[in-house]
């Protein structure tokens, strides 16, 4: 075990694990898009995107597992300060979610009256993949959006001092 | 909706911190601390109490309403 990682706080800890998360919601959703694609196409699919997404599911593995597993064991094997304090991060995603709820939601309602109407005429198989795309993008790009800004640590340099 | 003052920047100076060192003093991570500064996050009772009580003073001290 390295030492560093152990030393690491567990606010740093969760807001990487917030962070890869995001990462791979964003990669999920490119999945999800091109499994609707798929579904909604009827020419055969070119094995090149087969790879892209086995390659996209592989990323998603090796980006979140290893600090999801991290976070599993830091708080299994000591009792966290990081329970209430709601750092900017959770906050973020928190927000990230409610806007991805949200926006899912309008377009649930009006796919459903699209449907109702027979102004469109998709399948479960590309609709349900479509949305999770919609979902997921628009929870990771919310969170992205929300962090962008300066973020850099002025007396960083003096520290010790 | 009331705009949130704080002296955050002004304490760590005086004391010679880094926002790194803040955050781990009070178990929040650096991000956090440099919203807090810049009034992009709206930190929570617990957040204001503990960097008050780091710097020992009140959190009156630290945090204001703009308006005030």
């Amino acid at each position: 075990m390295s030492d560093e990682k152990a030393q690491e706080p567990m606010a740093q800890l969760y807001d990487r694990f917030l962070n890869r998360s995001a990462i791979g919601m964003f990669l999920l959703a490119l999945l999800f898009a091109f499994t609707a694609f798929e579904q909604s196409t009827a020419a055969e699919v070119p094995s090149a995107v087969k790879y892209a997404e086995k390659a996209i599911a592989i990323v998603i593995i090796v980006i979140v597992g290893p600090v999801t597993f991290q976070v599993y064991r830091r708080k299994r094997s000591f009792v966290s300060t990081c329970d209430e304090p709601e750092g900017f991060l959770t906050s973020a995603f928190q927000k990230a979610a409610m806007r991805a709820f949200t926006g899912s939601f309008i377009l649930l309602i009006v796919l459903n009256v699209l449907l109702e109407k027979g102004a469109v005429n998709w399948p479960a198989a590309v609709i349900v993949p479509a949305l999770l795309a919609f979902n997921m993008g628009v929870a990771s790009l919310s969170f992205f959006l929300d962090n962008l800004g300066d973020d850099e640590d002025d007396f960083g340099e003096e520290e010790g001092a | 909706m009331s705009k949130l003052d704080n002296r955050i920047r002004v304490y760590r100076a005086e004391h010679r911190m880094s926002q790194g060192d803040l955050a781990a003093a009070i178990g929040v991570s650096r991000k956090t601390i440099s919203t807090i500064e810049v009034g992009k996050f709206v930190p929570s009772t617990v957040i204001a109490l503990k960097i008050a009580r780091l710097f020992q003073v009140p959190v009156e001290d630290i945090f204001s309403l703009a308006d005030d």
